[in-house]
């Protein structure tokens, strides 16, 4: 995807040239088979290490928020203001016992954490995290973007399934079926952005916003679509029956222990990371902005979404299943439709 | 052109296989580690406590079946405005019209389901 | 290199792991089990997609095959009791079955190769472009035709499911 970039969008240094060491042939790693493969892997290795240590943040972030909202002050003793109990806690679900249930399948058992976390960590590949920095610019990036997440419904059904347990199995059927009633109207969310960008690459995407403005101004009305139904995709309050800790005993996951239970965790934060950052890209214009580099910028548009979703967790409480449903087929699915129609009239009065 | 998606299949690929060892080596490895001391009780499905009463694996609410019916119809809709949505941008009126017939073609399915009472969770 | 070479040693690659998938998928007795070899096979042609320039219809397949089509499966398999904890039992249709089967895919073989088929032509640029310029071009009937189909699909999913009269 070829864009024109503004003069003062280019921060050269913090695009991918730090990896043209002196004693590194870079074009290697592009010329030949392997040399992808590696680059891959290597860049899976970097993303997973960091989806780790953000999620870790994350935790710490979201205990002390929710103290404060409930007047609270969280986690306090291991380290100052408890700020290395994450890592305490890390040591102690790798070191716990993993049980499995002796009627659950075996290897549904196995593979379904692995179905929900490793899509998550691969829509990373086409965050724009800078200007023009993209892990991977493919062609259909957005379409990636949607596409491959939507495989963690699988995981979650298998999961629910896998344990035999009856609150699993409720828990696995009720976010499946929230994840793809949810899943069209993001979708079309999605559609009417690309409309105006004009192209399905990420960074086309960001190119497209940097000619006009924020799309958030010309799409409000997909902005709030996107946002709702993405926290019913990441299974976040209010939207977070699946796995209600008072009514389901955690829904999907109840059987699961020590490290594998970790896993889901970290699936859920990844995706919501990756909502989150694709909000940004999508919405706000990504790393666009004055002075600041635009990585600098990117990750703080992405933390004040991700901060809102943590504070929306303590202050909402959540619905019911027959109203999740009605929500999704009754209000926002008719709602997408509509707004198709006026992203088409904007579109036109635009450009 | 075609070259550049084979690179990207490759990378795709070596993304892919990090991240399934990323989880799968500490899994492995950790094994040495943790205690594992299963018992018949421990390996017990969770039931609040008591023994499990009923098998959860039973037929079970036609509702799943049916969203999930009427989501495929809708998810191939999207996925066709997806492959016609990047052209509109410079399209005529004309054009963004034969897009609006098609919307509202598939939208008379959805009420067609609303009257019909599908959309009703039971 | 990256040249016509590495890019049949890949397509042979996923069509192996298609292939594999696909047995496992028929020959497995325990029904999810199929299911996933059948989400494997699917993401296997995914990939040869991608490799023959078509990388939209690629993330379509895992979009709404892997994505939906699985999904519906899944839920096809919670709502009967069958094949859930112990194996299938093998059916008193075999011979049937293997004579159905044994004809489709011989006429699927003599589809494939004993017909003149077209050569590729250039590939696209940009490929999602061109398609849906096609769309509102030269496939416009078909495009709409689709979306006639869709609301069919609908109206008798709800039909059948439902037991509704029209």
């Amino acid at each position: 995807m070829e864009v024109n970039w503004p003069d003062w969008l280019n921060f050269d240094w913090l695009d991918l040239g730090w990896l043209e060491l002196p004693w590194v042939d870079t074009n290697w790693f592009h010329d030949n088979w392997y040399g992808l493969l590696l680059l891959g892997f290597f860049w899976g290795v970097v993303v997973f290490t960091m989806v780790g240590a953000l999620t870790a943040v994350y935790v710490y972030v979201e205990r002390k928020v929710s103290a404060r909202i409930q007047g609270r002050l969280g986690p306090m003793e291991t380290g100052p203001h408890g700020l290395l109990q994450t890592l305490v806690d890390v040591v102690k679900l790798a070191v716990k016992e993993d049980v499995r249930p002796a009627a659950a399948d075996a290897l549904a058992f196995r593979l379904a954490p692995l179905l929900v976390v490793v899509p998550a960590v691969m829509a990373f590949v086409v965050v724009p995290f800078g200007v023009p920095m993209v892990i991977r610019d493919l062609n259909v990036g957005i379409l990636y973007f949607l596409a491959v997440p939507s495989v963690t419904g699988v995981g979650l059904l298998l999961a629910g399934w896998a344990s035999y347990d009856n609150y699993s199995f409720l828990g696995g059927l009720r976010a499946s079926a929230q994840f793809i009633s949810y899943e069209i109207p993001r979708t079309l969310a999605v559609v009417t952005v690309v409309m105006l960008s004009g192209s399905l690459s990420s960074a086309g995407l960001i190119g497209a916003q940097a000619d006009t403005t924020w799309f958030v101004l010309l799409l409000p009305l997909s902005f709030v679509i996107y946002a709702v139904t993405t926290l019913a995709e990441v299974n976040r309050v209010p939207f977070d029956i699946p796995e209600a800790e008072s009514e389901l005993v955690a829904g999907f996951h109840t059987e699961y222990s020590g490290f594998r239970w970790s896993l889901f965790f970290l699936g859920e934060y990844a995706s919501l990371t990756t909502a989150s950052a694709f909000a940004v890209a999508l919405f706000f214009g990504g790393g666009l902005g004055p002075v600041l580099p635009p990585v600098v910028w990117f990750v703080l548009k992405t933390a004040v979404i991700v901060f809102f979703a943590v504070v929306l967790r303590f202050t909402l409480p959540r619905f019911r299943q027959d109203q999740l449903m009605a929500l999704a087929w009754k209000y926002f699915l008719p709602l997408s439709l509509v707004n198709l129609l006026l992203a088409g009239l904007v579109m036109k009065a635009v450009f | 052109m075609s070259e550049e998606l084979l690179a990207d299949v490759f990378f795709l690929l070596g993304f892919g296989v990090a991240g399934l060892m990323l989880p799968m080596v500490p899994l492995l490895l950790l094994r040495y580690i943790r205690p594992q001391h299963p018992s018949a009780v421990k390996l017990q499905p969770y039931e609040s406590g008591v023994v499990q009463t009923t098998a959860p694996r039973r037929p079970f609410h036609m509702a799943y079946y049916n969203f999930a019916l009427v989501f495929i119809v809708f998810e191939v809709e999207t996925v066709l405005l997806f492959a016609v949505s990047p052209v509109l941008r410079d399209a005529s009126w004309m054009d963004l019209l034969k897009a609006g017939i098609f919307v509202v073609l598939v939208s008379d399915g959805l009420f067609y389901a609303w009257r019909k009472g599908a959309l009703v969770w039971k | 290199m990256l040249d016509s070479d590495v890019q049949i040693a890949l397509f042979a690659a996923f069509g192996g792991i298609a292939v594999i998938a696909a047995l496992a998928a028929v020959l497995t007795r325990y029904l999810l089990r199929s299911i996933v070899a059948f989400g494997a096979f699917l993401t296997a042609i995914a990939g040869q997609f991608y490799i023959l320039a078509a990388d939209f219809v690629a993330l379509i397949q895992i979009f709404v095959y892997v994505g939906g089509v699985v999904v519906l499966i899944l839920f096809a398999l919670m709502l009967s009791a069958v094949g859930q904890k112990h194996p299938l039992a093998v059916s008193e249709h075999r011979g049937l079955g293997a004579v159905v089967a044994y004809a489709v895919g011989g006429w699927l073989v003599w589809a494939a190769f004993g017909q003149d088929l077209p050569k590729a032509g250039q590939v696209p640029g940009e490929t999602v472009a061109f398609l849906g310029r096609a769309f509102l071009d030269q496939q416009l009937v078909a495009f709409e035709v689709i979306g006639i189909i869709l609301l069919a699909a609908v109206v008798a999913a709800l039909v059948i499911v439902r037991g509704e009269r029209l």
